[in-house]
């Protein structure tokens, strides 16, 4: 297994625990009521610092790559940011026409969105890393 | 100067007109009190521009020289692309998770939020895709001709 594959199953196990303990602090979030600029504030930098973390570490990582393997990473990441997009953009018309021009959504479905849009965004990324090196051993042997 | 900032200068200011047009339009029809159209036509400005920003490249023609961009080109384009999606992930998940703390997990937003923060993020992949090209290749012109 080489850094890039062992980046991906990283990657899709910290995301899957990541938005898991999300999960779980949405819901407490949900049963105590909490709103304000402090809850806010706190996320916004456990966000920045998780963030930061992961581009030092995706930056450290690009250096031992080559050329070959930069390209796949790439190609991954743009894949992940798509579905992302994808996934935010069908979110956003079925609930316009599910609920309608005149509806409400309620806050806590926005999270959820999110969340979910970020695990599948990283699963579509770390498979396609993946699949390709499982179709080139595959080839090769 | 080369195609690719060209598109991207281009992709700037239309978005820049857009924004400001549908600012302007969607601010008078508030002052004047109707809302809906307001609503209307301050998120229908800025898509439309976003969509003339997508497809402007093809207003631009191709360079007729037989190499019209080198590797140097395709790492600026990769640099760009990373950085504008890096900065499209942020404001999705800001976008959507700053309402729940602001109003608490027992408020209500209208659905069209949704469609409104797609507006948004649209411009500012475009807005930050143009300017990471642009910084690349240089503010000045004829860097590179």
């Amino acid at each position: 297994m080489n850094s890039l594959q062992k980046k991906a199953w990283f990657e899709l196990f910290t995301t899957t625990v990541a938005v898991i303990i999300s999960g779980i602090g949405v819901g407490i979030l949900v049963h105590f009521n909490a709103k304000g600029v402090v809850g806010l504030m706190s996320f916004l930098i456990a966000g920045l610092i998780v963030g930061l973390y992961s581009h030092l570490r995706e930056v450290r990582l690009w250096a031992n790559l080559d050329e070959r393997e930069k390209k796949i990473a790439f190609r991954a990441f743009v894949l992940g940011a798509y579905t992302f997009v994808l996934f935010v953009v069908i979110a956003s018309f079925a609930t316009l026409f599910l609920i309608g021009g005149r509806g409400r959504i309620a806050v806590y479905a926005l999270p959820v969105i999110s969340l979910i849009g970020i695990f599948i965004s990283q699963f579509m990324s770390s498979a396609a890393i993946l699949i390709r090196f499982a179709r080139e051993q595959a080839d090769g042997q | 100067m080369i195609r690719q900032k060209k598109v991207a200068i281009l992709r700037l200011k239309i978005i820049a007109v857009s924004m400001l047009a549908g600012l302007l339009i969607g601010l008078g029809a508030g002052l004047a009190r109707n809302h809906k159209f307001a609503l209307i036509l301050g998120s229908f400005i800025p898509a439309v521009g976003n969509l003339v920003a997508i497809l402007c490249f093809m207003f631009i023609p191709k360079e007729q020289a037989k190499i019209s961009h080198d590797e140097r080109d395709e790492l600026i384009k990769k640099r760009a692309l990373y950085i504008s999606y890096c900065v499209m992930l942020s404001v999705v998940v800001i976008g959507l998770t700053v309402p729940f703390f602001m109003s608490g997990p027992d408020g209500m937003i209208p659905s069209y939020y949704l469609n409104i923060l797609l507006i948004a993020i649209l411009s500012v992949t475009i807005v930050t895709e143009s300017v990471a090209v642009i910084f690349q290749y240089g503010w000045q012109e004829g860097e590179k001709s």
